[in-house]
């Protein structure tokens, strides 16, 4: 029983809302870890700010017996980090591309109430290729993977995610299995 | 005299009771954000990654608010009006 409930935390068929039958996913893409790394220096020094602050006025503090007052002051500003610390993290899992055998699933988080979902088929695939801008994208092997579609279109564009070239290949990959059971 | 007492009694008490009613306020907005950062991750989250931090987000709010209330429950307020006071 507690071994099932824990095991949502190890495993997972990273099934989603609106998934057909039959339809498994391949590839579940975030952007690359290095964005959400950068927030979370920020998110450091708003950390440690009070402990800087309360460092240098601990003599002001005690003298005047604001110790308690100046405690809850900083615990009521960590209430506010942690929330924010877990919202940018919330905004950054619920961005993903999914990649199944029949589609792919852009799901865009803009802010808690502000989602955009679009999908595309696979059969409607023509082309993709792969943008590597910088030195940063280049080192930490991250870029833009655009997809192509029949017709006019807007692009499907996967922005800042881990590995695009093996991306773009397992993509070519389902649609050749798609145009070859056609 | 007695009615100076009250009224200096009153004043501490009102102030004490808007601090209280503003930080309850905060508390409840604190809360209601966090569900929504609960509901978002469990619901719409996909995979395992989600669960860890919507696991890990709520025990540190739990922690982090009683961690707030104990002190809350520690602080001499009459203390800070005498400072202002001053």
């Amino acid at each position: 029983m507690i071994r099932s409930i824990f095991s949502i935390f190890k495993e997972s068929t990273n099934s989603f809302e609106g998934e057909d039958d039959g339809e498994k996913v391949i590839l579940l893409l975030r952007r690359h870890p290095f964005f959400i790394i950068v927030k979370m220096f920020f998110y450091i020094i708003l950390f440690l700010a009070p402990l800087f602050l309360g460092f240098l006025f601990y003599p002001v503090l005690t003298l005047n017996n604001l110790s308690t007052p100046f405690f809850f002051a900083v615990s009521l500003w960590y209430l506010f980090v942690w929330s924010s610390v877990f919202y940018s993290l919330t905004m950054y899992t619920l961005d993903v591309w999914i990649v199944t055998n029949k589609r792919i699933i852009d799901s865009t988080q803009n802010g808690f109430f502000n989602r955009t979902v679009s999908e595309l088929h696979m059969s409607r695939i023509q082309d993709t290729s792969v943008q590597t801008k910088g030195v940063i994208q280049t080192f930490l092997h991250f870029g833009d993977v655009q997809i192509q579609t029949a017709g006019t279109e807007e692009k499907f564009k996967f922005l800042q995610i881990p590995n695009p070239e093996k991306v773009k290949d397992e993509i070519m990959k389902l649609v050749s299995n798609q145009s070859n059971h056609l | 005299m007695l009615y100076i007492v009250f009224i200096e009694y009153m004043e501490i008490v009102s102030i004490k009771i808007i601090f209280l009613t503003f930080l309850l306020l905060g508390f409840f907005f604190y809360w209601v954000f966090n569900f929504i950062t609960l509901y978002h991750l469990t619901r719409f989250g996909i995979g395992v990654q989600p669960k860890r931090f919507a696991a890990v987000f709520l025990l540190g709010s739990m922690t982090l608010f009683f961690v707030c209330v104990l002190i809350l429950a520690n602080i001499d307020i009459n203390n800070i009006f005498n400072l202002i006071n001053k």
